[in-house]
């Protein structure tokens, strides 16, 4: 049997830039499981049926997370959600939610080769940010554990602030990946970024 | 630039949405007893107001809902957002 293709993640191909982690850093998480769920929020039956599974009740406020022990819920629409976590393969989590959602409206689909993960952090962050994205991110207005939808150099992507460093998540397509973090990378060049990537899991 | 109010993501600049046209237009019951005019008339014709107008815009970069915008067509003045539920 031959050896299965290795996984690749859409940035571990560009070089690792540089400089010493100085004021920006920037760095993939790569291959986390990122599932798409959505279902009726008035459905309280198939919340409850979710929060046994995900060890955390699915967040009903716009554009807010949820964190629970090994996992994070985004709100993405009013029945809509993104599951992030590196505790749980893929395919156990959708089966586990598709057993738990038997009988009720629900869609759950595996989006996680689809879609990557940048983690933005240090002072310069917000600075780097709003180059390309017209979301006041200030913590005062956008505090950890926010979310949102937006365009950030013209390409769609989920912001979640995770602390108050201040770090972002940055959460885009697999084919935007490369563009995205170029941008980021042009935009944190003043800042000595100092982007690290990681080819195998 | 319009600062659109997303019922749900509050306001964000109109580069997130997409334009719908005209709200409030509802699908005929039975299509087929239409006329060629009165269904081209439902798929065609639409108002042109001058002043206050409802009209139909999806968060398309945000969390893709459409929703209805009333807005001022000659002052670019946004009156207000309502989800459809709002507004039946």
């Amino acid at each position: 049997m031959s050896s299965p293709t290795p996984r690749r993640s859409p940035l571990g191909a560009i070089e690792s830039v540089q400089h010493p982690p100085q004021e920006a850093q920037l760095f993939e998480r790569p291959f986390l499981t990122q599932i798409n769920l959505r279902l009726d929020p008035a459905d309280s039956e198939a919340l409850a049926a979710i929060q046994l599974v995900l060890g955390v009740q699915l967040p009903l406020t716009p554009n807010t997370t949820a964190a629970g022990q090994e996992l994070l819920a985004a709100w993405l629409g009013p029945d809509e959600w993104l599951l992030l976590t590196e505790h749980h393969q893929p395919d156990a989590l959708v089966t586990n939610l598709q057993a738990a959602l038997t009988g009720h409206f629900a869609s759950v689909v595996d989006t996680s080769a689809g879609q990557t993960v940048i983690r933005l952090s240090g002072p310069s962050a917000l600075d780097v940010l709003a180059r390309g994205c017209a979301l006041d991110l200030h913590p005062s207005a956008f505090p950890p554990g926010a979310c949102a939808q937006t365009l950030l150099a013209r390409a769609q992507a989920l912001l979640i602030a995770v602390d108050a460093a201040p770090t972002f998540d940055i959460i885009v397509r697999r084919s935007f990946a490369p563009y995205v973090a170029a941008w980021l990378q042009d935009s944190a060049h003043q800042f000595d970024l100092h982007f690290p990537t990681s080819d195998t899991a | 630039m319009l600062l659109i109010p997303c019922p749900w993501c509050g306001p964000r600049e109109d580069d997130e949405f997409t334009f719908g046209g005209e709200a409030d237009i509802p699908r005929p019951a039975d299509p087929d007893a239409l006329t060629d005019e009165q269904w081209a008339d439902y798929l065609f014709m639409r108002d042109n107001r001058r002043g206050h107008h409802r009209e139909q815009w999806c968060h398309t970069a945000g969390c893709r809902r459409w929703f209805v915008v009333e807005r001022d067509t000659v002052t670019n003045e946004i009156l207000g957002a309502s989800t459809y539920g709002d507004s039946q």
